[in-house]
Parts: C-alpha cells; structure tokens; sequence
C-alpha cells in the first residue's frame, strides 16, 4: 500500500522541480536579456509586453527614427500591423509611432485577457506549461551549442547593434534616391498581402549577416533559428512567469482539489486490507463468542457452500481433479505418438465427450429418481455402488417435506437442514463420479462415450432433484405467505439461488470426468492399433 | 451444522497391501465400530476426524483411505503427493503384506517428493492370534531400520486404534514445531484451520492477490 503514495509523491516531487527549473531558466535570460535590451536598442517583442515604461522608451526612439527605418528593421512590428488589423485595432499605416504606442493597448489587452483565461485554467495546466517551457528552453539551448543564455543574448545584441548602424548607413544613402523611397513605400503597401516570407526571408539574411560579421562561435543558421526562439521564448516567458507564479501562489492559496488530493494522500481512512483483517477478526471473534455461548443462530443465514464444505464432497472433487490432472497430460502425449487418421478420430470422439458431460436445460423429473438411478449405474457395468446416493436423496425429500411443514417460522433452522441434505446429494453424486471416472481407467473393454452419456444422465437426473426440491419449498412457501412480501420473496431467490450452488458441483464434477474419459478413450484408440 | 474448530489440518493416507484391514482400521477409528464385511475399496475413500494432540492443539485429520488392490495402483499413486503421513498398514497373519511394506514405503517416498511426510508401521488383526504369521519382533525390526514407529492394533477389538492415529498425528506435529515440515502453498499436506469455513467474507480469501495488484 505504501508504494502508489511514494509514486504519486515522487510525481509531486518532479514537478515541483520542473516548476522551479522553469523558472530559473526563466531568470536566467529574461533578466539578462532585458536588461541588454533596456540598453540598447529595442526589442519590440519584449517591450511591447514589458509594459508602458519601456514602451515609452520605444516610442522616443522611435521617434528619433524615420518611417522606412523602423519597417526594414523591426519586421516584428509589421508582424504586429497584421496582427492589428486582424483584432480590428486599425490604425494608421503610415504613422507607425502611433502603431507602436496603439500596439501596446492591443498587446496588453489580449494577453491579459489570455493571463486571466490561464490563471483561471486548471493549476496542472499551468504547471504542465512550466515543466514544457523548461524543456524547450533546455532544446533550443542545447541545440544551438551555446554556453549560457547570457553570452548568446550579448552577442545576438551586439550583432543587432552592428547591423543596425550599418543599415542606418544604407538607408540614410537610400533617402537621397526618390527611388528607393518609393520602393520602400511599395513595400510598405504590399506588406499587407505578401504576408510573413518576405519579412521572414529579411531577418534571416540580416541576422546571418550579423553572425558572420562578428565571428562568433554562432554559425548563420542556429543564430537564426538562436533569434527565432527567442522571440518566440521571449514573449512567452515574461508572460508565462507571471502567469506560472501568479498560478502556484492561487494553488498554494486554496485548491480545493489539491487539498483533497493531500488527505487524500496523507489518508487516515482505513484501507480495504485493514478493512478485512478487521472484519475477519470481527468473525472470528463472533464465533468464538457464539460457541462459547451456546451458539448464536442468528450469527450467519445457512448456506449451500457451507453445508457443501460440511459433506466429503470437495475431496471428491479434489481427487477427481488431480486423476483428471494426470489424464490430461499422458492423454497429450499419447495422442502425439499416435499415427495421424487416429488423432483425427481421437479429437473428433474426445470432442463428443466434452460436450456430452456438459449439463443440458433443466427437465422436469417425472420418474422415481431412485429407479433412474438404478437403471442408469447399472448400464455402466462398472463396479458402482448407488445405494448411497438414493439414500441421499430419499434424506432430501425427507427434509423437504419437513422445510414444507415448518413453513416461514424458523426458516434459518429450516433452510439449514435442506441445504445439508442437498449437499449430501451433491458430494453423493460427485463420488459417484470419482468412483466411475476412476474405474473407467482400470477396467477394460467400457466405451468411454457411452459412459459420458450415462454420467450426464445421472447428473441430470441429480440436477433436476435439486429444481424440483427448490420448486416444492417455494411452493410451500408461496402458498403461506404473499409473495409480495419481501422477506417471503427473499427466502425463495434464496433458495433458488443455493439450489443452483449445488448445480455448480455437478457441472465440475463432469468436466473433470470428461478428461479422465478422454483419456480413456485414447488409450484403448493406442491399444487397439 | 458447525465444521468443528480446528488449528491445523492434516492429510494422513493409509497404504498397504488389500485385505489387510486399511478401511476397518479407519472406521473404527472415524466410527468407534467394526463392520464383519466390508466392500474392497473403490480407488479411494475418505475420512475425517478431529483430534487433539499433547499441548491441547487441535487437528483435523483427513485421511485417504486408498484401494489395496493392484489395479488400482496407478490412480491412487496420485493421491500420494498431498500427504504429510502415511500409514503403512500390513496384516500379522499374513507374512506377505510385510514383505510390501518396503515397496509401500519406497513408491510412498517416491510420490511424496519433495515434500516430506511421517510414516508410521501398522499391523493388523491382532486379535487373530492364532494366525499370526509375523512376530512382534520382526515388524518392529523392520520399523527401526526405517527408524519409524511401530504399532500393533485390532480394529475388530479396537485396540491401539487411536494410538496409532495419536502417535503419527503427534510426530507430524512435533515437526512442524521444529520447523522442519510448515504451511506451504500449493501443498495440501498441512493446512492451518479456521475456526470455521467463514463464506461471509468471500473477499478474504482473495486479500493477498487483492494487494498485490493495487500496488
């Protein structure tokens, strides 16, 4: 029982740890990375979601700086001019430092409104988000090869600051010519419809750029994908930081789940084990009390099982089970040895067997069971004796007839005796079986199909005894009482249902002689060849 | 009504050649009586009793009451196996059944592998002294070179009847005391007992496989 609480606990443990191991990441380039970008040139990604303070400092410079400037650089902003136009905030194209400033009420509103949705969201779904954001920062930090967050995000800026004076250069030589202006105005106007390739293409190729001009260790393409990632992580992360802190103080706070789930963990409630060991003490303890004190009657309702346990009917069974044991395993392999057309006639007849000794829809039983019984164990010609099981059945009706007399008073006493006396029955019969499946084996010249076929008929004979034992009861009963009160009700399923607990038995029991047959059946199939 | 209560349930099997008396033997000891005729067992028959040994424990024997006859032989071989003791039953007035016993007591071994049982040397109709074949001396000889007990009864008079049943319930019990036979699964020899076959609880019974799982 310790072991699912030491799992569970270890799965808390985990992802407590994910959770911190996000967040340290988190530190680790969000600090460094904001502050480099607080000194040098914008990062739109971050300031717009950084708040207004920054963003101020964005819109100043960007003030500084001309229309075209601002697009060829910042193609995150134009991502931004899409995205704008999407949320229905239309602004003015060609004022993009109003864009910029309007951005931020866009920006804000909708990751506020996705910071609410999240905090509101399940507390697992937001520490599933942790434990993924440690991971991804893990990957793209492996993948790229670089030593520490805060070497890569000093270098990416100093790249950005490089090109961003050599493309003020470009662009400064560009005003002067009418044409490039137009070009840039085109691209502005086409922007709209080309979509994300061409800005997409653009910081590739500036970025790479970057790479080889400083030669760094970063190679054109992980600094790309370096520059890719971290706009996607840098966006994130602040967001999902507060989102993640805010979350596990709601959950440290007062989950109602969580909560639950701790008792749950750290139970007092017994368990069923305990529960068990009680109980059987319990019982133990009851009969212990009962007998000493003169037995408690009504300490348990009779049953069928625990008159069955009483009779030397299971060690038939048991026996019967360990013959039958052997039987199928030397009838395995006989049947191996044995040239193919036999084994094909084998498990032809061997198939007839089985499904003879399986017990049919109960008949009513019109004869004297006694006569049948006679007559049936004498067509065997083998050595049985059923002088026991006609006694055993002859008690049954005794019984009966006195269960029927004594009526609903009394009926634990009463249903006690017939239930013993039908397992009388039962153990009569099983050792009958055991009997006849042991002489089948030892006596010769016995046609083990006309055997099953005898046997199905006794227990069939048995089988309807019990029904009809059960019907004349009931019937009693019936008669009595009304049969819309529920204890009358109750005491007839009752009876029905142990009646058919001696059915059990029976059908058990010719199975296993269906086996012992079987290999009967073989063996005089090997001896006749 | 009640199964009565029990400590410890031994299974106890009685072998030897037929006609030496193993089902007389039995019911008088079951029954307290002794049956002039009796039928020739039919493969295997079964008996019951409760008996209390020294410290007051009390033991439930089942006991196997085995088909002497030869043809026989194969099947009740089977039986052998969920022994914990077995009596060696032969007749004093016929020198033959002790010749068997040591074939009795091999095939016995033999079947009872790996388990271990407690045999115990048992001679007959000792009230038939006129036709005693075997001397006292050489039946417990034999019994000492197996380093077995020895015993002689009349079930017809009911002599040492109980005796002998005391005598190998008590060494049966003796070694589980020493640890040298226990309770083992699979293993019918020995069975400990409840106070009662309880079907009120039916889930008991399934409790170690039960906690198993849910682990």
């Amino acid at each position: 029982m310790k072991k699912p609480r030491e799992k569970l606990g270890e799965r808390l443990g985990t992802r407590k740890l994910g959770t911190k191991v996000a967040n340290k990441s988190i530190d680790g380039i969000c600090s460094s990375d904001i502050i480099k970008h607080k000194e040098e040139e914008d990062r739109n990604i971050s300031t717009n979601i950084r708040g207004s303070q920054l963003t101020a400092k964005t819109t100043e410079k960007n003030k500084e700086k001309e229309d075209e400037k601002m697009k060829k650089r910042l193609q995150w902003e134009e991502q931004q001019e899409r995205w704008n136009q999407a949320l229905n905030l239309n602004k003015d194209k060609k004022e993009p430092c109003q864009v910029s400033s309007g951005n931020d009420d866009g920006w804000s509103a909708p990751w506020g409104g996705w910071g609410g949705t999240l905090l509101s969201a399940a507390s697992t779904f937001t520490r599933e988000v942790g434990r993924g954001v440690g991971t991804v920062m893990e990957t793209v930090e492996s993948s790229i090869g670089v030593p520490s967050p805060e070497v890569m995000a000093e270098e990416v800026c100093k790249s950005e600051h490089q090109k961003t004076v050599s493309e003020e250069n470009t662009t400064s030589q560009g005003l002067e010519e009418g044409k490039q202006i137009k070009r840039e105005k085109q691209t502005d106007s086409e922007e709209g419809s080309v979509g994300g390739d061409r800005p997409g293409n653009q910081v590739e190729a500036n970025y790479s750029l970057g790479g080889f001009s400083l030669g760094s260790l970063v190679s054109g393409v992980s600094g790309a994908l370096e520059t890719a990632s971290s706009k996607v992580l840098m966006g994130g992360l602040d967001t999902l930081e507060v989102i993640g802190r805010k979350a596990m103080d709601v959950i440290q706070e007062g989950d109602p789940g969580l909560h639950k789930k701790r008792a749950f963990l750290s139970n007092k409630k017994p368990n069923l084990t305990q529960m068990l060991q009680e109980a059987r003490q319990r019982a133990m303890q009851e009969e212990k009390d009962g007998i000493v004190g003169g037995g408690n009657k009504n300490l348990q309702k009779p049953s069928f099982e625990q008159a069955w346990e009483a009779t030397e009917g299971p060690v038939h069974l048991e026996a019967l089970s360990l013959v039958a044991k052997q039987c199928q395993s030397k009838k395995t392999s006989m049947i191996a040895t044995l040239p193919h057309f036999v084994q094909e006639k084998l498990l032809r007849e061997n198939t007839v067997i089985k499904t003879t000794c399986e017990l049919d829809e109960l008949e009513q039983l019109e004869e004297d069971m006694a006569e049948v019984v006679s007559g049936v164990v004498a067509k065997m010609g083998l050595q049985l004796h059923p002088k026991k099981l006609i006694e055993a059945w002859s008690l049954v009706q005794e019984k009966a007839a006195f269960v029927q007399e004594v009526g609903l008073e009394e009926t634990d006493e009463a249903e006690g005796v017939l239930y013993s006396a039908l397992a009388q029955l039962v153990a009569q019969l099983c050792a009958l079986t055991h009997k006849g499946g042991e002489l089948a084996l030892i006596t010769p010249d016995t046609d083990p199909l006309d055997l099953a076929s005898h046997f199905k008929e006794l227990a069939q004979v048995v089988s309807c005894g019990l029904e009809k034992v059960a019907d004349q009861v009931c019937g009693a009963i019936t008669s009595e009482g009304s049969v819309t009160d529920s204890q009358v009700s109750n005491t007839i399923t009752n009876i029905y249902l142990q009646a058919a607990n001696g059915n059990n038995y029976i059908q058990e029991s010719l199975a296993l002689l269906a086996s012992v047959l079987q290999y009967s059946n073989t063996k005089s199939a090997a001896s006749h060849l | 009504m009640v199964e009565p209560i029990f400590d410890y349930q031994f299974r106890l099997i009685l072998i030897g050649d037929s006609t030496v008396g193993k089902s007389s033997l039995l019911k008088y000891f079951t029954d307290g009586k002794f049956f002039e005729i009796s039928d020739p067992t039919v493969g295997v028959d079964f008996f019951a009793r409760l008996i209390e040994v020294s410290d007051g424990t009390r033991i439930k024997l089942q006991l196997w009451d085995t088909a002497g006859q030869e043809r026989f032989r194969s099947i009740t071989r089977t039986y052998y196996r969920n022994s914990v003791g077995a009596l060696v039953v032969f007749d004093v007035c016929n020198k033959k059944s002790l010749e068997h016993v040591p074939m009795w007591i091999m095939e016995a071994k033999r079947h009872i592998e790996p388990h271990k049982a407690v045999f115990i040397l048992v001679g007959t109709k000792i009230d038939m002294e006129d036709e005693r074949e075997v001397r006292r001396e050489d039946a417990a000889a034999l019994a000492k070179f197996y380093n077995i007990s020895y015993i002689e009864t009349s079930s017809m008079r009911g002599v040492n009847v109980e005796e002998a049943f005391r005598t190998i319930t008590q060494e049966v019990y003796d070694k589980i005391q020493s640890g040298e036979f226990r309770v083992e699964e699979g293993w019918d020899g020995i069975k400990t007992g409840f106070s009662r076959p309880n079907h009120s609880y039916p889930l008991m019974e399934a409790e170690p496989e039960k906690s198993g799982f849910c682990c």
